[in-house]
């Protein structure tokens, strides 16, 4: 016997219920769970559908869906760096090369000045200022996002997550570097600026060309993402 | 067998060559193939088969396709073209590992 739509939704809730949030990965456990239910019932016609979950859900193992999940993140994670790396390998290609230089020797300039130190200090407030400013409207866009359509797919959460935690990561190190205002000399403002134009690059990935090209990317990657 | 968990290792090898002698199969349907394979001696727990499927897939060697089956969604895995070029390899390995281990296993003593 096939189960019903309210077996599936049954079953849909059961995952959340067990510590499985995202979407395309309870649809994968859902359908499992399903066959093996299936199989259950059709060898015992006197088990109850909740008694034939709860046997098949025991197969996983004491930790339950938890290493599937676990493994899923690390799988994603790999998806989302081959994503930003495709994007970051871009800047370094004609004709963009062109504007990564310009950023670079730009910022050299800048940081060569007298007032090189305080220079850098400011340009790095102003990176922090715009991505607080970029992580609130990602957060108010992930909220009404979660609203509508009740989904959350795992590759979006590491794209949002990974584009709201670089603030995370970036403000606590402002203060540090209020002290070096004074010893900008030597090679320093050369090495500043280097990092300083990956910091913009990797900056700009992650906070703003990804979130933007989320949906594109979930299409691609999740064929159930329009079904 | 079932029970030494000795597949693991070979698992990915396992589910390529699967894959390879059908067009797509989907996750349950995988555990239940080996199963009828080994007549019930080797049976893939659900805890290692998605970890290994996620990961093949992140690796490029599997892609995925989704279809509606029965009031619910059905994700089924196939070989890509990489994942064709390394199923040969991971078999061909194995081979090499089954042919070590028997030399170990039933070492030819010679006088």
């Amino acid at each position: 016997m096939a189960l019903t739509k309210e077996h599936i939704d049954n079953l849909y809730a059961f995952t959340k219920k067990h510590f499985v949030e995202y979407y395309d990965l309870q649809t994968e456990l859902v359908d499992h769970l399903a066959n093996d239910i299936e199989v259950i019932m059709a060898e015992n016609s006197k088990i109850t559908f909740e008694e034939a979950r709860d046997t098949s859900f025991k197969k996983f193992g004491v930790f339950g869906f938890m290493d599937v999940v676990e493994q899923r993140q690390k799988a994603m994670s790999k998806t989302y760096m081959k994503l930003l790396w495709n994007y970051a390998k871009d800047w370094f290609r004609l004709p963009q090369i062109i504007g990564t230089l310009a950023i670079f020797f730009l910022l050299y300039a800048i940081f060569s000045l007298q007032i090189g130190g305080y220079m850098f200090v400011g340009c790095y407030f102003v990176v922090c200022i715009l991505l607080l400013v970029r992580t609130i409207s990602l957060r108010k866009e992930i909220k009404s996002k979660l609203k509508k359509s009740e989904k959350l797919w795992f590759l979006e959460d590491i794209i949002f997550k990974n584009a709201m935690f670089i603030i995370v990561l970036m403000g606590p190190q402002a203060g540090q570097f209020i002290n070096l205002v004074d010893k900008f000399d030597g090679y320093i403002p050369l090495i500043s600026a280097f990092i300083f134009t990956l910091l913009i690059i990797y900056t700009y990935i992650t906070a703003i060309i990804l979130p933007k090209n989320a949906t594109f990317h979930l299409q691609e990657i999740y064929p159930e993402y329009n079904m | 067998m079932a029970k030494s968990n000795l597949y693991k290792g070979s698992l990915t090898t396992i589910i390529l060559k699967l894959l390879s002698e059908h067009d797509k199969m989907y996750g349950y349907e995988i555990t239940q193939k080996v199963k009828a394979l080994t007549k019930g001696e080797l049976q893939i727990t659900e805890g290692a088969l998605y970890p290994s499927l996620h990961k093949l897939e992140a690796e490029g060697l599997l892609e995925v396709d989704v279809a509606k089956v029965d009031n619910r969604l059905r994700k089924y895995y196939k070989l890509t073209e990489k994942g064709t070029t390394e199923t040969v390899n991971k078999l061909d390995e194995l081979e090499r590992y089954i042919a070590t281990l028997q030399t170990l296993i039933n070492p030819k003593l010679s006088y």
